[in-house]
């Protein structure tokens, strides 16, 4: 059940009245010190591997990004009083590896930052993470496209509360295929390693994907959406992958993304609850008025990959590639080379060989301006 | 074309021809002719010329075609239901306004005989003569009171009702007066009214809003009883701007009070072309809301759910249909609305605010009579009359929405499986058992149902039913007895997955039992007494698996029952003439009731979930908690020379019931919660004070009124609290303290071709909440912004009326734009950016300003005619400003981005039709 379902109302009014409700609006101007140490960090129970990012907030209004924060000292204690310091290898990454996790144990982080600033996170117990289910594809029921869908269930009813993410990767084309380039006044064929025709391109999840079973009888995770391609999208064209990540959450964990991702995403209905300050598990140790934002983690995680096929989709949902912009042009070999462009194909005359090429903008021609990468990820089929 | 005028010529052809014949019948077609056309018409067609004013004659639109008719016949014709009449002696026509000229003498004027002269009906011809004649009669009466005596010592008290003579409804505010020496009432919500004056002649004098002025001279021997039917001033339609009791703001000693009649609101132009009580109320000075849309009103600072809204003395708890975007308040079935800031009497209780008293008219008692209206959204329609003539009538109203229509026109997906309607319906019956008893029996029911997007039906439904009996000992005290029952429940249901397919139920039900007494022992006293009791029985959730296939574990929250009772006193006083003092006392009682489970939590520490030490089980009926306390309330009137007068009132109230919403607006999904061991009752203490003057003989009203709150155990949540399915709201619901301050002031015209009022606000609200951990504190424990704290507000409602048919009406709102909790910083967690947030309510949005403007066109003037229409048309929003409702900030892509989002982002013109027969 979905509470938060008010903009629907707000769609309607807005289309029975015909008026535009939605504007952007520019981030107010911010005074107040909004350097907050965030803290981003989390421990893999499977392989004991530890990962800490951390970083400075910065004002809404500004262009820079988060800046690293540098030279912190971190460890990973157990409620044993075992401490496992991590190294920093660069740009606020602070990691380590094997350290020997046991399921029975519980742990925290501390941080001490450069200015001698102490943080910790409470004690976390492990959950140990069920497997996926099942991942497919259905026809949105609100929507021109389809819905990616999760099937998950947990038989010791011990998980309940799940948070997903996911990598997602296709494959797609440039609008022309070049295979001649004209290179030391002599037109060659582009060998194939240096095609820019296919590419495939990788995007994480942005959204937070929280779902919880705690309501329910059964410990079962049934059709939960996890994101939706609409029809003509790029990504369904040729071929689509994804790779989603399950992690079993305790309750405090699951509040606070539930609360982040209130506060941050589910906004814009007229019965909006007031958004507040979301602060994790982090305490500073001498100022607890100080917030810290982040979480810290330690748990498991549970992996799945799907394929689908542009073909596989029913016709009326299928993405077809278009020309966009998209127009050749024609060039002479005596006018060549062409400033800006890339070659198609040849133009022949009378005689044998050609008297021209047909050429596109790179745009049309480089599938890499578009995002993706033309080597071929090891995991596709 | 050529037809048309051969027809033409073929007419006046005949047209002469019997001219030539008789010389005295016409013959044409007037369609939108103007009666100056048609004298011309006629003018040239016979030898008869006119005499007349134009003035009286420049609203006729005459609308027939006669063929060899006669000039006498026409202009009865044209006549019929104005207050003109004709005279025709020879050639000459006198046309004149209620009463005719008379050409002749009447028969036997210089006849000896006698008995010819008494048949005689002298000058007394028209019906408006008579008319004139018998109220005269009235007014001009010497009614004795009491058994003649030649003992005139003392005091004696005259009582009685005073009614519309037209529908026999009882006038509510009324003034009813002598001038010597200076004893005057105003009408209670029944007519009634009470004077006590000394012994011996007097003339009455009887003034009320839209009404004749009118006048009784009675002998008073002994208390006695003089019901007085008054004549409502009309001119045919014209929907008359409220008198007001011009002088009560002065001389009367409610302040901080509204009263608004049905007839000013019509006037006001509103969005989607209804007539909306509650969008009137929020033009008043200290009335705010927190966006357009919502229903929810913030008096003076307080929260929405601090307002006492009853509808026929019975408690309403949702007064919105569609979200808040109408009231549930059908304008046809409605007679007035008060609104109480300050002062409020001892016998209202319950809220800390104010309280909305709204009144539905009674049937008519003479005949029957109906109205309606259609609207772009609505349709609506009542009905009245008599079931037992003079004695008994009836009143029922409905409206309901067409918008599931509308919404099937639009070609949008989102839209294809959302339906959205409702409905209201009133009923009323009053009944006059005989001179001293009367019963009023009123119910209403608004039912909502939304479904949005496919997956979640919402419904909503506020109900509630009263009888009231009143019944007069003698006249100087009356009692009235009544019982009501309210109950407003919401339910969501949502099947977009089998599995996860459930619904939740919310319901509160109040049964409310309570007696009044008024008193008035002489004519510087009035007393009242009574006391009330009321039940509460709220389910405040109640989730159950829906369909075969759900999953889902049923679960209930605890039922919470309370019983609320109150015994009040108070004693108005008139020291001397020009000061007067109100003193009043409720005493109230409250018991949160079992059976129910409570929590314990350790001491020290924050209360959450993890801190739950133990579970006290109570049995049913068993008191889990108790409160009490004493409301005292005071009022001060000094009238000083000039039309003017200085006031002061003091209140405390008490609050035992709050609605829990971490919205900013009213949602349909917010639930009403009991105060119990952990949520305390609110208590509210407001000083006012307030300096009135009059100018221009009462014309312009001028006052400025300042307040001081303070608020105990306000409600306020924890960031992020959640209020639905908790088993234990005491973990996110915080104590918080409230104060707030401001000064308004009003100029008010409300009479002449200009009229309406200008408001000016400034107030201030704010809520600390300094709770033992950093979970229970919201920005440090200082005083921090309510969420409806807008320092300045401005109003301006104007109309002007070119003609009887034609009303314009602009109106002007200004306000700071509320607070919000803004985004101050980003930061990048697991490579999306987030959002963090600034102390609560640390910004504004921007400011509101918007302007409507509307026109009213009333069909023509004739008394007499199957129904009578009129049409609105308005323009809401005409300068398309985009208002902020809020702003909001979200994660796109990996991108934080800013929106602002407003209700109604452009002009929004509707058409509406009424008619009335």
């Amino acid at each position: 059940m979905k509470i938060g379902r008010f903009q629907y109302l707000y769609i309607l009014l807005c289309f029975a009245f015909l008026t535009s409700c939605i504007e952007s609006y520019p981030p107010p101007i911010i005074d107040d010190e909004v350097n907050f140490l965030v803290i981003d960090g989390s421990v893999n129970s499977t392989d004991g591997s530890a990962h800490v990012m951390l970083s400075r907030a910065v004002a809404l209004s500004s262009t820079e990004s988060s800046p690293p924060e540098l030279n912190a000292q971190i460890s990973v204690e157990d409620s044993e009083g075992n401490t496992y310091p991590l190294i920093e290898i660069g740009n606020g990454v602070y990691q380590q590896s094997n350290l020997t996790i046991s399921l029975s144990k519980e742990y925290r982080l501390y941080v001490r930052t450069s200015d001698n600033s102490e943080y910790q996170s409470d004690f976390i117990t492990i959950k140990q993470t069920p497997i996926i289910d099942s991942i497919h594809w259905e026809p949105s029921q609100t929507q021109v496209g389809i819905d990616i869908l999760i099937n998950t269930h947990d038989g010791s009813k011990k998980t309940r509360y799940y948070q997903w993410s996911f990598e997602e990767t296709f494959e797609y084309e440039a609008v022309y295929y070049s295979y001649l380039k004209y290179e030391n006044e002599e037109i060659v064929s582009i060998p194939l390693e240096e095609q820019t025709y296919r590419c495939w391109e990788t995007l994480p999840s942005q959204k937070i994907l929280i779902g919880s079973s705690d309501k329910l009888n059964e410990d079962i995770i049934c059709n939960f959406p996890l994101t939706f391609i609409p029809k003509n999208s790029q990504k369904t064209i040729i071929k689509y992958s994804i790779l989603v990540k399950q992690k079993a959450l305790s309750r405090e964990a699951y509040d606070y993304w539930l609360n982040l991702q209130k506060t941050t995403e589910n906004l814009g209905s007229l019965f909006d609850p007031q958004p507040g300050q979301v602060t994790g598990n982090i305490h500073n140790i001498n100022n607890p008025s100080d917030p810290v934002l982040g979480y810290f983690d330690v748990g498991s995680a549970q992996e799945k990959r799907i394929f689908i096929k542009g073909i596989d989709l029913p016709v009326e949902l299928r993405s077809f590639k278009s020309q966009g912009n998209c127009v050749m042009d024609t060039v002479l070999i005596e006018d060549l080379p062409i400033s800006a462009g890339a070659l198609v194909h040849p133009i022949y005359g009378m005689g044998p060989s050609p008297i021209g090429y047909t050429y596109s903008s790179i745009s049309c021609t480089d599938c890499r301006t578009q995002g993706g990468k033309t080597t071929k990820p090891t995991f596709w089929q | 074309m050529k037809n048309k005028i051969a027809v033409l010529l073929v007419s006046i052809f005949f047209a002469l021809q019997v001219q030539a014949q008789n010389n005295q019948t016409i013959s044409g077609d007037f369609s939108s002719s103007t009666f100056t056309q048609l004298v011309n018409k006629i003018e040239s067609q016979t030898n008869y010329h006119f005499y007349y004013n134009p003035i009286w004659t420049d609203s006729l639109v005459i609308n027939t075609n006669f063929s060899n008719a006669s000039v006498a016949k026409i202009l009865d014709e044209v006549f019929t239901g104005t207050a003109l009449h004709y005279s025709i002696n020879g050639n000459t026509i006198y046309i004149t306004q209620e009463r005719q000229i008379l050409t002749e003498l009447p028969i036997g004027f210089f006849s000896s005989d006698p008995n010819s002269a008494a048949n005689g009906t002298a000058f007394d011809y028209s019906e408006f003569e008579h008319k004139e004649k018998l109220k005269k009669q009235a007014e001009e009466k010497l009614y004795n009171i009491g058994t003649r005596t030649n003992n005139l010592q003392g005091n004696a008290t005259l009582a009685g009702i005073v009614r519309d003579l037209k529908s026999g409804e009882p006038i509510i505010g009324a003034s009813v007066f002598v001038e010597n020496p200076t004893v005057g009432a105003a009408t209670d919500q029944f007519g009634h009214f009470s004077l006590t004056l000394p012994k011996g002649r007097h003339e009455i004098k009887i003034k009320s809003i839209g009404m004749k002025s009118t006048q009784r001279h009675i002998m008073l021997y002994a208390n006695g009883k003089l019901d007085i039917e008054i004549e409502e001033d009309i001119t045919p339609l014209k929907e008359v701007v409220v008198e007001s009791d011009r002088d009560a703001r002065v001389t009367g000693m409610q302040m901080g009070m509204e009263k608004l009649d049905i007839r000013t609101m019509k006037q006001i132009p509103l969005a989607l072309g209804e007539t909306d009580i509650m969008k009137v109320v929020l033009t008043l000075p200290g009335v705010q809301s927190v966006g357009e849309g919502t229903v929810g009103l913030n008096v003076r600072g307080g929260a929405t759910n601090q307002n006492l809204i009853l509808y026929n003395d019975a408690t309403v708890y949702n007064p919105s249909h569609l979200f808040g975007f109408f009231s549930t308040f059908n304008p046809d079935v409605l007679k007035n609305v008060e609104l109480y800031k300050s002062g409020i009497n001892a016998e209202y209780g319950g809220r800390l605010s104010s309280v909305l008293d709204v009144h539905s008219r009674e049937g008519n008692l003479k005949k029957i009579q109906g109205s309606g209206g259609i609207s772009p959204i609505t349709g609506r329609f009542s009905l009245e009359g008599p079931i037992i003539k003079d004695r008994t009538s009836f009143l029922i109203g409905a409206r309901s929405t067409y918008s599931d229509w509308i919404l099937r026109q639009l070609d949008s997906k989102e839209l294809e499986n959302s339906t959205a309607s409702f409905y209201d319906l009133n009923a009323s019956i009053s009944h006059k058992i005989d001179d001293n008893n009367n019963l009023y029996l009123s119910a209403y029911t608004s039912k909502d149902k939304f479904k949005l997007n496919s997956d979640t039906v919402y419904r909503y439904s506020d109900s509630n039913a009263s009888l009231k009996w009143k019944h007069t000992f003698n006249s100087k005290l009356y009692g009235v007895l009544a019982g009501t029952i309210s109950q407003y429940t919401y339910s969501v249901e949502s099947d977009s997955n089998p599995v996860e397919a459930a619904s939740l139920d919310f319901s509160i039900r109040q049964w409310n039992a309570k007696a009044d007494f008024n008193y008035f022992p002489n004519s510087k006293h009035t007393i009242t007494a009574g006391a009330n009791v009321v039940r509460y029985d709220i389910s405040p959730g109640n989730y159950q698996p829906f369909g075969e296939q759900s999953q889902v574990i049923p679960d209930k929250i605890q039922n919470e029952q309370a019983l609320e009772s109150a015994i009040y006193a108070g004693e108005n006083f008139d020291i001397t003439p020009n000061l007067s003092v109100y003193l009043g006392l409720r005493y109230s009682f409250y018991q949160s009731l079992g059976a129910r489970d409570v929590y314990t939590y350790s001491d020290g520490v924050p209360r959450q979930e993890s801190t739950i030490q133990d579970t006290i089980q109570y049995r049913s009926g068993k008191t889990i908690a108790n409160y009490h306390g004493a409301e005292p309330r005071l009022s001060i009137r000094y009238t000083l020379p000039h039309n003017s007068s200085v006031k002061f009132s003091y209140n405390l109230m008490r609050q035992y019931i709050q609605m829990l919403s971490n919205t900013t607006a009213i949602a349909p999904t917010d639930i009403w919660k009991l105060s119990d061991t952990y949520v305390r009752p609110q208590i509210g203490n407001q000083f006012s004070v307030g300096f009135y003057k009059n100018l221009r003989g009462n014309l312009i009203e001028t006052s400025v009124e300042a307040y001081y709150k303070t608020m105990e155990h306000a409600v306020d949540f924890k960031d992020g609290a959640t209020l639905l399915k908790n088993h234990h709201l005491e973990t996110d619901v915080l104590d918080a303290k409230g104060k707030a301050y401001g000064i308004e002031l009003l100029i008010k015209k409300s009479l002449g071709k200009v009229n309406g009022w200008v408001s000016y606000t400034y107030s201030r609200s704010f809520l600390k909440t300094k709770g033992q951990s950093a979970t229970e504190t919201i920005n440090g424990g200082t005083y921090y912004p309510s969420s409806y704290d807008k320092p300045h507000a401005f109003n301006f409602i104007g109309n002007y009326k070119f003609s009887r048919r034609f009303n314009f009406s602009l109106n002007l709102v200004y306000s700071t734009g509320r607070p919000i909790t803004l985004p101050i910083a980003k930061y990048d967690l697991g490579g999306t950016p987030r959002i963090y947030y600034s102390d609560r309510n640390a910004y504004r949005i921007p400011d509101y300003f918007r302007t409507d403007i509307s026109i009213n066109i009333e069909g023509n003037h004739k008394i007499k005619k199957l129904a009578h229409s009129s049409w609105t048309v308005a323009v809401y929003n005409l300068t398309g400003r985009a208002n902020a409702y809020s702003v909001y900030f979200t994660s796109e892509n990996g991108v934080i981005k800013g929106y602002k989002l407003s209700v109604f982002a452009k002009a929004i013109p509707t058409i509406t039709y009424n008619f009335k027969f």
